[in-house]
């Protein structure tokens, strides 16, 4: 273990970081302000005395994730706006489906890197600029729940389609086209049947 | 209590609990409480938390082939799943628990029911599209009611905008399904 948190700085990062741990295993109202504590490895009372509340703390800790992922790697192996870039961050990914499954989400983050960046980009593709109309908005809501609800099951369905090497690539391929046409408002049977040319 | 009712018991307690929260955050104890039954039957039965757990598992996942999907001649729909809590979190919670041991059975009856039905509606097409529609399909209805309603407020739609984001689900669905000649369900 590592020497106790001290200082105001030290304390605050190291309950941010317990509350980014703990949200990766269980839904916020499965959380107690004792138990980020002890996974802070401060003593409870500070829980409040800089945060005010376990709910303040959760909030700090998912706003955390969110940064770190907008930001993208050191090595920029990756960048948050590439399509299912989530999946390079299943921390973040589990944070977002615990907390959206048990209904807590809204309550606990306003930041979402994945939605925002989507929208701005398919408002400028659809020629909508800065304003985009009610279809743009309905379509980027369905295809952020398509890459979000493809990256919480793809582990356990893909060992399903016993694919090889190449089968794969072209499954993602595919599967990126045809989240293209549900953000553009194309043809999803046409992208799921060929690669389609230019970028995915 | 008949033996066979007791372990059928605590396969539906283990679901119930599964819709609050992955098996990993739910003890031995808590499940033999939730099914009202000895700590000792749960072993007994599946000889620890984790067998009952995948055997919930494995009863929603032939729940869905046997009665929704009809045996598997019909596909899934959007009403389906969001209507039912008791399928996707629990879906959900058991798509999170990602530690070895839980994976190792790799029994899906659902993804295997979609891929017969789509051989026999399209038996030319290629598998890897008929495996694109499937994934598509799981995203769909699986990420709406999980993810759906955050994100649709996330861009700046009210609750009044949800039924629009749900008609847009269904005519990709039945799109992504006439690809691969299935008839559109009424």
């Amino acid at each position: 273990m590592n020497a106790k948190p001290r200082g105001a700085q030290q304390v605050k990062v190291a309950l941010v970081a317990a509350a980014v741990r703990l949200l990766g295993q269980r839904p916020p109202h499965q959380i107690s302000g004792r138990e980020l504590a002890e996974e802070a490895g401060v003593n409870y009372g500070l829980v409040h005395h800089y945060f005010g509340s376990k709910e303040v703390l959760l909030q700090a800790g998912l706003a955390d994730l969110a940064s770190s992922f907008a930001e993208g790697p050191i090595d920029e192996s990756w960048s948050s706006d590439e399509p299912f870039s989530i999946r390079h961050r299943m921390d973040y990914l589990r944070a977002l489906a615990f907390s959206s499954i048990s209904g807590e989400l809204e309550g606990l983050s306003t930041v979402h890197p994945v939605i925002e960046d989507s929208l701005k980009k398919v408002s400028i593709l659809r020629g909508k600029g800065q304003n985009p109309d009610e279809q743009t908005l309905t379509d980027v809501a369905v295809g952020t729940l398509f890459q979000l609800g493809w990256s919480l099951f793809e582990q356990r369905v893909l060992p399903g389609f016993a694919f090889d090497k190449e089968e794969e690539a072209e499954f993602e391929k595919r599967l990126r086209a045809t989240l293209r046409a549900i953000m553009l408002d194309g043809d999803v049977a046409k992208a799921t049947q060929a690669t389609l040319h230019g970028k995915s | 209590m008949s033996e066979t009712s007791a372990r059928q018991d605590i396969i539906e307690a283990a679901l119930r609990l599964l819709e609050d929260r992955p098996p990993s955050a739910i003890s031995g104890r808590e499940l033999a409480e939730e099914a009202g039954v000895s700590y000792g039957l749960i072993h007994y039965y599946f000889n620890g938390k984790q067998n009952a757990f995948l055997a919930a598992r494995d009863f929603l996942n032939q729940w869905v082939v046997d009665s929704v999907m009809q045996g598997g001649s019909q596909s899934v729909s959007l009403s389906d799943t969001s209507d039912r809590r008791s399928l996707w979190a629990v879906a959900g919670h058991m798509a999170l628990e990602t530690s070895k041991e839980w994976n190792e059975e790799r029994d899906l009856p659902v993804v295997e029911a979609y891929l017969n039905l789509f051989a026999q509606t399209d038996p030319s097409g290629d598998r890897v599209q008929h495996a694109v529609v499937v994934a598509s399909l799981y995203a769909l209805l699986l990420g709406r009611p999980i993810f759906g309603s955050h994100n649709a407020h996330s861009v700046g739609l009210t609750d009044e905008d949800l039924p629009k984001v749900d008609q847009r689900i269904r005519s990709l669905v039945s799109a992504l399904e006439g690809s691969v000649g299935l008839e559109q369900q009424t």
